[in-house]
């Protein structure tokens, strides 16, 4: 008789059903929320030639944002903590020692770097670690700071919760540079757009603050040369540089026209740039057309913008202040900085790759010979809500 | 036979989609992007001649031999032992392909979602879901894919719309920098997964309406082309010269969306599809495995196979490979000769011998007559 009844291969099949459901649905690996610990933004600070000090700014557990923001000055929802390593790996298994909880990488949105640290090391051996943890993402958002990144994190801003998400929300506001760690890494690479990153700092205007908080400014650009930090653009070229890359945004163009004392000032709404290489007979140019629509938002002159022929004056005069700010930034960039941060590499190696190659090892040395050309359109719509004009006081 | 269950070659080319795609969509992207660099996207397409060999001697040889898998019809063209012995060459290679699809598999997993999971535990849930398909027959690993393949392509389909916003089309100029070499040589790896189409010639036999099989294999061949091709046309427009230091580009790329703040971390969503494409690739080589040997050993029903060549399945993915850059070694430089050696080029030779063999038939029937 065997010893294998039906009964019993029912009763197997059915055990093996609930291994299956068991072993398949990767509960092994459960982390409970509760368990973790999650680092919203990561500071890198310079801690002499061989050593790095990391700072993360950790969400404390049980402020949802409805809490944070009842509560007052006391109870800020995210707390700083530091440590030292010879990489960010170390430093991190260094911070673990002091948590309870594991260390989560997954919603970390900034990594700040301080300019010494930059300017010293570079950034590709860092920011290697968080390409390739399966926690973190390429996503993250890239910053300089001047001062201490530590410090930066530790700084409490009025409206957001952190640092991480004051800064996420900032560099989403196109008023400076947006750059993710892909971007990094990617303008590291041989053949590409040299790595432009924007540059913060502690707002020194503490006149109105409530205690004890303080807001983070934009400064302008920190432009690497390879992987390290070579040189800086204050604002006002920053906003000339985001033209070259395209990422211009609801910018306000202010001029004084010549026939009067007062200023018009113009909205961008809608703004794009393009470069164009062009190569004649040996001689290497680039075109940068610039086009943009604008509204005006406010005008203290004389002049009536509903007649034509003045309106068009005015366009022309935008376009002037525009080819200006990108003289100024073209200038700085070839002169000063000679590091082609303005993706004139990018443009000839796409129309002109035979030539490109050519003068791609020394490309530094050589894009700061290319001729440039400015086409700047402006087309102004609307003159908003109210048309008039300022009264003579005569 | 040995099967009693019939699918359409819908279902087939169901079953064939992610058998071919489920590891080749992770992995190809960072293999291909080595080689062909900015012509990356072109790769898959060159790769498709393998694919349509394969697809054209299976199915050639399969109308010599109507009934018979190449395990069984190998006795009839090159002679008994000869025969065997490429049947034998055949099992080996499924259950060494097999192992390492099972280790891709579970170096993903693992290595990705579930570190603190052993891998043996991985691997073994993973065969025991299949054995049960596999026990149940083609009809139930034709019917799970069709449940589970509209989902695969509705994500990946999805996950490339939601990088659109993300993505900078003149990365991919100027084409053909190198000229078209780059794209070619990056298609060598592409073409060992094509080359698995060969396996069709186990399913051939198994087929209720035989005179579609040509049809629907094809169109499977060249939406998988145009799969693989998007996949890599969207990583690099991502990631740049990036895109070959990914281990997974396609993860690494869902990573990066992020829709209107909210809409993020869904790279568990591809896990999903991964899971899914692997359960029916693993599915498929189990069950040819399992069929080829009973068709070797002649057993009148495979099912008695079917867990012992679980549990041998289970060690061969353990023992597949040392590493994750062992796997990625071979998948380089091994792998594009292997596979089409019995995808393509052992079938051919005995396509030509059957041919042949037919001839001399031919000929001498009609010279007795005469």
């Amino acid at each position: 008789m065997s010893i294998i009844t039906d009964q019993w291969k029912k009763y197997c099949v059915i055990g093996g059903w609930f291994l299956v459901i068991l072993l398949s649905s990767g509960c092994w690996d459960r982390v409970e929320v509760n368990d973790i610990a999650f680092v919203l933004g990561t500071g890198i600070d310079y801690y002499g030639e061989k050593e790095i000090e990391l700072s993360i700014e950790v969400k404390l557990p049980g402020t949802t944002e409805a809490g944070g923001m009842g509560g007052g000055n006391g109870d800020q929802p995210t707390f700083v903590q530091s440590a030292t390593g010879k990489t960010v790996a170390e430093a991190i298994a260094n911070l673990q020692m002091r948590f309870p909880r594991k260390l989560f990488w997954g919603h970390n949105r900034v990594i700040i770097f301080n300019e010494k640290f930059v300017r010293e090391l570079g950034v590709k051996q860092e920011l290697e670690y968080f390409s390739r943890s399966p926690e973190a993402r390429t996503r993250d958002k890239v910053f300089v700071t001047q001062g201490k990144a530590k410090d930066l994190l530790t700084a409490v801003q009025h409206l957001e919760d952190s640092t991480a998400e004051t800064l996420r929300e900032l560099s989403g506001t196109n008023i400076g540079l947006d750059v993710s760690i892909r971007d990094v890494l990617l303008g590291l690479k041989n053949e590409e757009t040299e790595v432009a990153v924007p540059m913060i700092a502690v707002s020194a205007d503490t006149e109105g603050t409530a205690e004890g908080k303080n807001e983070i400014e934009l400064l302008g650009t920190a432009v690497f040369k390879g992987n390290k930090m070579s040189d800086w653009m204050n604002m006002r070229l920053t906003r000339g540089l985001l033209w070259f890359k395209n990422e211009i945004n609801l910018a306000t163009v202010t001029i004084a026209p010549e026939v009067d004392d007062g200023y018009i000032s113009a909205l961008m709404i809608d703004a794009k740039s393009e470069l164009i290489p062009e190569i004649h007979d040996g001689q290497w140019k680039i075109t940068i057309k610039a086009i943009s629509e604008d509204d005006i938002i406010q005008n203290s002159t004389e002049l009536d913008l509903t007649e034509m022929d003045v309106l068009q004056s005015v366009e022309r005069q935008l376009e002037v202040e525009i080819k200006n700010r990108l003289v100024e930034v073209v200038d700085k960039v070839q002169q000063e900085i000679k590091s082609d941060v303005l993706g004139f590499n990018e443009a000839f190696r796409r129309e002109y790759p035979e030539q490109w190659h050519e003068h791609k090892d020394d490309w530094n040395q050589f894009f700061t010979t290319i001729e440039v050309d400015y086409d700047v359109k402006v087309y102004v719509r609307r003159l908003g809500l109210s048309t008039g004009k300022q009264e003579s006081e005569e | 036979m040995i099967e009693k269950g019939r699918i359409s070659s819908l279902q087939l080319a169901i079953i064939m989609y992610p058998t071919i795609i489920a590891t080749a969509i992770l992995i190809v992207p960072a293999v291909t992007a080595t080689s062909a660099g900015r012509d990356m996207w072109l790769s898959p397409l060159w790769g498709t001649v393998t694919g349509f060999l394969s697809i054209f001697l299976a199915i050639k040889l399969n109308q010599y031999y109507p009934d018979k898998s190449i395990v069984e019809y190998s006795s009839d063209i090159i002679g008994k032992f000869f025969g065997k012995l490429v049947g034998l060459g055949y099992l080996f290679f499924l259950f060494h392909i097999s192992g390492v699809i099972i280790r891709e598999y579970a170096d993903f997993v693992v290595g990705l979602f579930i570190a603190q999971t052993p891998m043996p535990v991985v691997i073994a849930g993973m065969i025991a879901v299949a054995a049960f398909a596999v026990r149940a027959g083609v009809e139930v690993i034709a019917r799970s894919s069709e449940l589970f393949i509209p989902i695969v392509i509705f994500i990946i389909f999805f996950i490339l719309v939601l990088l659109i916003p993300e993505m900078d089309f003149l990365k991919i100029q100027p084409l053909f920098d190198g000229g078209i070499w780059p794209s070619i040589k990056g298609s060598a790896t592409i073409q060992a997964w094509y080359s698995e189409f060969f396996l069709i010639t186990f399913f051939l036999p198994f087929l209720s309406d035989k005179k579609r099989a040509v049809k629907w294999n094809v169109i499977c061949l060249i939406l998988i082309a145009v799969s693989l091709s998007f996949t890599n046309l969207a990583t690099y427009l991502l990631f740049g010269a990036l895109t070959e230091e990914l281990s997974y580009p396609l993860i690494s790329a869902t990573r990066y969306i992020s829709v209107a703040d909210f809409f993020e971390n869904i790279e568990s969503v591809v896990m999903a599809l991964w899971v899914a494409g692997a359960y029916v690739k693993i599915t498929a080589f189990y069950y040819t495995f399992v069929i080829g040997t009973a068709q070797w050993l002649k057993l009148p029903n495979y099912r008695p196979l079917v867990f012992p060549i679980g549990i041998i399945l289970v060690i061969s993915g353990l023992w597949a490979a040392q590493s994750f850059t062992e796997v990625k070694d071979s998948i380089g430089k091994v792998l594009p000769f292997y596979l089409p050696l019995f995808g393509t080029a052992i079938p051919f030779a005995l396509l030509i011998i059957a041919a042949l063999k037919k001839k001399i038939i031919a000929a001498h029937q009609s010279s007795e007559q005469a």
